[in-house]
């Protein structure tokens, strides 16, 4: 009896056993807003294999497996385990993610991850959790670009430029998309903030090199920023205040299956948005001890100028898994600093009469908007289809006009100044699919469409145009890449192909991708990867050494703009356990076809077209990340090591190559951070070296035809000079307040630059009666800030 | 307790590899100063090359001339070595300067070859002028102003033309309106009229500041020397690298041709 007991139980277990589950599939949402959960790592325990959720949180991972825990992990969230066994549902399984708690629930603290920062996914990928950059030090402002700053192959020391300079690129060389469609102004304020307001974010994904196929238009890096949906359970509403802006959101369920989201900041004039102001439009103040008419007689001005942005978005989910969503973004900066003056001054022992009226009207900003339906077709096909639409603009005003009766009552009139104006409009449409084949195989293509038409006028004195140029052009690419998963899940690789038809050059340009990793042990991994990049629009830096040079968009056309192209390569190493992570990837990124322009060589007799004074260049960036960070517990934080160098080639700077203005040989950053009951205690400090910069050197004389002798300066080589280095420890402590689900905040204070380092941005030189004047032009120093965030849930 | 161990040693690799590879240090040494040349060929004139050099910025150096240097000029084929007169000034007598002929200066300093090159431009031709004197009216009511002077030559080439007109007083007397404060400084007894590639240019009395017998010189140049005029002033809205054809160098190495030298009587 007992024997066919036995014999049966076995049969039962065997028949049980070979009911295997093949795959599971279902989607991650947040428990408290219903929000789907992007990039969320699932894992198979006791396996090496795993996936990622999609942006809409749908997961599927293909087994076969006997007895299945899932594991779910996500920063910012508490990591979740599920037990699947055969018989119980493995399709559309609902997970619902719980927040980390944070300070107001203690209990749990010490398992919880709360790093705003997830690395190690990707070779060159970094993942931000905008919620958790609240415990940086800031300038009252979470930002989720100053952020990005803090870590490894992203310059810090910018503090005016938001844009990002990863790995020795540009902030134009990185594509930075939002939900969907490109954004080319991603700074306001001059560049002290970055234009996203991290209200209205959900997942942020930098990519410092080596982005897959899917993406392309741009040489170094992708951020790709998906927009909250709104809170889908119940309405919510909070607000920011900090001495430069006020903030405020509004989240709500429309009905069953719709969500919708608004956010709208708006910076108001304080004694600190002045101080920033006043920083970055440096070239209008007076020069210390300068000497000259427009210096000693400038008029009072009412400078006036403002930020604001606004964010909106809908979604609606129906039963089919069917999500459309509509998704808006609008921020702008504008600055009116028109200024009157008059006066009577002896020149040159003449009395005369003066009177000028300094016009300097600016506006800046991005719009761009979204609409994407994505599809669940099966478990194993998922596609996402969007059109969009941004536009960019970038206008300046800044004119002098002055009048000068002297005593003879001769009245001379001098009129001089700039006038730029950059409208940028871009147009696109794109379909990507996903499709896991097997366990092994997931295909990914896709194709996208874009239309961009970039305008740039900019000229001198009202009358005499400089540049005028006005470009149309459509791209067309097409991209397909096969995710392998191999040897036993050690070996993921992902080789790519993308391929891009640009109507103003008439040609294709073909971009093979490829990453992998190579897991060595439980701990231990090994990646690395390669890439072609191509870029059609491109910012141009018109160089201006007196007074800081401006930029614009262009769009490029193989004659005097080339298309620029990039090759990346990288590779690296990492030690991962639950608590620790250390990291080193080491990169070379070749670049050709970059484009400068600067009105300083002009040809002899000045009979150039000065519209045609563009230049082209290559460019190399190489260098080592080094990362060590403690994931986990009440210290957190991170120290980070780049050793890099970014050397230009431009023939018209000479047949050397030279520094980039970029180019930062060692950069040492670290942030800790501390949880204390309701506190939570920040310090960062950041050593960067000096970048390069060009400068007059000296001055010579040469006797003319008549007699007369005429001083000329010379300027130095292209970026042989070094700025002294940067260096900066900024600290900030937050308290939490409330519980979460009710009323709750933080009330924040920060201290920028806590021991008042005095950091040069900048040498400001004016030429004062053939003598040069140097004025260093400084970062800002020792700040102090508070914010106070509240919210209703 | 093995995980304990790897991560040590894998600290302790990543400070060591830190320590050895953040000693890198760039140095920005100032440049060093370059020589400045100041040659101007003229048919039938020996050629004259002045080298001095840079003035750095901060340094507290006077113009200093270049001396010792070998300096030679090179025309069709036949090279000329140019001797030390003065401190910095070099000269040859035994080479010509001949109209359309193309002339190149070489020097070695600090290790760099200083080089550059000029074309001899064709002589201006016939120059006219619509008047030989001009007389300053007496200020007062019905007070009328001469008619400006018209100078005219040939230019189908559109070759760039400089004007140039010279007090040749020994003791200029200045043209003074009487305005009560006698504050206005002394201009210098010459003045220039801009570049330009037109076939005339004309000259008013508000031009002229000094009574007497001036010397009107027309030449003909080349860009190189135009681009000095072009933008001599370093303005605040663009710091312009300095006009200039010597390589590895500053300045100017051109060539001028003048036409015969009219002359003008201010009264």
């Amino acid at each position: 009896m007992k024997f066919a007991f036995f014999t049966f139980m076995l049969l039962v277990g065997t028949l049980f056993c070979s009911a295997q589950i093949k795959q599971v599939s279902g989607r991650i949402t947040d428990d408290a807003t219903g929000e789907p959960l992007p990039a969320v790592t699932v894992s198979a325990v006791g396996t090496r294999i795993s996936t990622a959720s999609n942006s809409d949180g749908h997961f599927v991972l293909a087994g076969p497996f006997n007895l299945l825990t899932l594991r779910f992990s996500c920063i910012g969230y508490r990591p979740l385990e599920q037990v699947v066994k055969p018989g119980d549902r493995t399709e559309n399984i609902n997970i619902r993610l719980k927040a980390n708690a944070g300070a107001l629930q203690e209990v749990h603290i010490s398992a919880e991850s709360s790093e705003p920062f997830k690395l190690n996914q990707q070779p060159g990928m970094i993942r931000l959790n905008p919620k958790l950059i609240a415990t940086l030090p800031s300038f009252g402002e979470k930002d989720i670009f100053r952020a990005f700053q803090l870590m490894p192959g992203v310059s810090a020391g910018n503090e005016q430029s938001a844009g990002l300079y990863v790995r020795g690129g540009t902030p134009d060389q990185n594509l930075v998309l939002f939900d969907g469609f490109t954004v080319y102004n991603v700074d306001h304020l001059f560049g002290f903030f970055s234009a996203f307001n991290a209200n209205a974010v959900k997942d942020v994904q930098l990519f410092k090199g080596g982005f897959d196929s899917k993406y392309g238009g741009r040489l170094s890096a992708l951020m790709d920023i998906a927009g909250k949906e709104g809170n889908k359970n119940a309405f919510n509403a909070g607000l920011d205040f900090g001495f430069l802006s006020m903030n405020g959101f509004v989240e709500t369920p429309l009905g069953k299956k719709m969500s919708a989201l608004v956010t709208y900041r708006r910076s108001f004039e304080t004694s600190f948005y002045d101080k920033l102001k006043d920083q970055a439009t440096i070239d209008d103040k007076p020069n210390p001890g300068g000497r000259g008419i427009g210096e000693r007689f400038r008029g009072t001005s009412d400078v006036k100028s403002y930020f604001d942005d606004l964010n909106f978005k809908l979604t609606y989910r129906a039963d089919s898994g069917d999500v459309f969503s509509w998704s808006v973004y609008n921020g702008q900066d504008f600055m009116d600093n028109n200024i009157q003056s008059k006066g009577r001054v002896r020149l040159s022992g003449r009395l005369s009469s003066f009177f000028a009226n300094n016009t300097d009207v600016a506006g800046w900003g991005n719009t761009g908007t979204s609409m994407k339906w994505s599809k669940q077709w099966n478990p194993k096909l998922y596609s996402n289809t969007l059109v969009s639409y941004s536009r960019y603009f970038s206008e300046r005003t800044n004119t002098f006009r002055t009048s000068i009766t002297d005593s003879a009552g001769v009245q001379r009139n001098f009129q001089s100044g700039t006038i730029e104006d950059n409208q940028l409009y871009d147009y696109a449409g794109r379909t990507d699919w996903k499709w896991m084949a097997s366990a092994t195989h997931q295909f990914g293509f896709g194709i996208q469409y874009n239309y961009q038409d970039i305008a740039y006028d900019y000229s001198r004195n009202d009358t005499t145009s400089l540049i005028e140029r006005k470009s149309e052009g459509s791209t067309i690419a097409i991209y397909l890449e096969d995710e392998l998963s191999l040897l036993d899940h050690r070996l993921h690789f992902v080789p790519g192909i993308r391929t891009t038809w640009f109507s103003p050059t008439a040609k294709w340009y073909v971009e093979p991708r490829l990453r992998g990793d190579y897991q060595l042990t439980e701990l231990l991994k090994l990646k690395g990867s390669a890439g072609r990049y191509y870029q059609f629009a491109k910012r141009v830096i018109r160089e201006d050494i007196l007074r800081g040079s401006r930029d614009f968009w262009l769009l490029t056309d193989d004659d005097r703009l080339p298309v620029s192209s990039s090759t990346q390569y990288s590779a690296g190493i990492s030690w991962e356990n639950s608590s620790f992570l250390i990291d080193a990837e080491a990169y070379l990124k070749d670049m050709d076809g970059l484009s400068e322009y600067t009105m300083r060589f002009q040809p002899a007799g000045g009979t150039a077209d000065v519209s045609d004074l563009f230049y082209e260049g290559t460019g190399r960036a190489r260098g080592i990340d080094l990362l060590l960070q403690k994931k986990k517990g009440r210290y957190n934080g991170w120290m980070s090591y780049t050793l890099a160098e970014v050397k230009n080639d431009f023939d018209v700077y000479g047949p050397e190559s030279f520094y980039a203005s970029n180019d930062t040989r060692n950069e040492f950053k670290m942030v800790h951070t501390y949880k204390m009951g309701r506190f939570d205690l920040s310090l960062s400090w950041m050593y960067i070296t000096g970048k390069p910069y060009t400068a007059p050197t000296g001055g010579y004389q040469v006797t003319l035809l008549d007699g007369t002798k005429q001083t000329y300066l010379n300027v130095s080589e292209k970026n042989a000079f070094r700025l002294p280095d940067y260096h900066r420890l900024d600290a900030a402590v937050i308290l939490n307040f409330g519980r979460p689900g009710k009323f709750n905040g933080t009330l924040g204070a920060s201290i920028f630059n806590l021991y008042d380092q005095t950091n040069i941005w900048y040498k400001n030189y004016d030429i004062v009666e053939d003598e040069i004047v140097e004025t260093d032009v400084n970062y800002l120093g020792f700040t102090p800030n508070l914010s106070l965030s509240i919210k209703l849930k | 307790m093995t995980t304990n161990n790897t991560f040590r040693a894998i600290i302790f690799a990543a400070v060591a590899v830190m320590a050895c590879i953040s000693c890198t240090k760039d140095s920005s040494t100032r440049p060093e100063a370059l020589p400045v040349v100041e040659s101007y060929l003229n048919p039938g004139m020996p050629i004259v090359v002045s080298i001095t050099r840079e003035i750095l910025y901060g340094s507290t150096d006077t113009l200093m001339p270049l001396t010792g240097l070998q300096v030679k000029i090179a025309n069709s084929g036949q090279t000329y070595h140019l001797t030390e007169t003065s401190p910095g000034r070099y000269e040859s007598a035994a080479a010509s300067v001949v109209a359309g002929a193309t002339y190149q200066l070489s020097f070695d300093y600090n290790s760099r070859e200083v080089t550059a090159q000029t074309t001899v431009p064709a002589n201006p031709g016939t120059f006219t002028a619509s008047g030989t004197q001009m007389v300053v009216p007496q200020i007062g009511p019905g007070m009328q102003l001469p008619e400006p002077i018209v100078y005219r030559w040939q230019n189908p080439e559109q070759a760039y033309h400089l004007m140039v007109v010279k007090n040749v007083e020994a003791n200029p007397q200045p043209i003074t309106f009487s305005l009560g404060d006698n504050v206005i400084e002394k201009p210098e007894p010459v003045f220039r009229l801009p570049p330009m590639k037109g076939e005339q240019q004309q000259l008013s009395l508000g031009r002229f500041s000094y009574y007497g017998r001036h010397a009107v010189i027309l030449y003909r140049i080349q860009p190189e020397y135009a681009a000095l005029y072009e933008d001599n002033s370093n303005n605040s809205n663009n710091l312009l690298a300095p006009p200039s054809n010597i390589r590895n160098g500053l300045g100017i190495f051109t060539a001028v041709n003048a036409a015969d030298t009219l002359w003008v009587q201010v009264k």
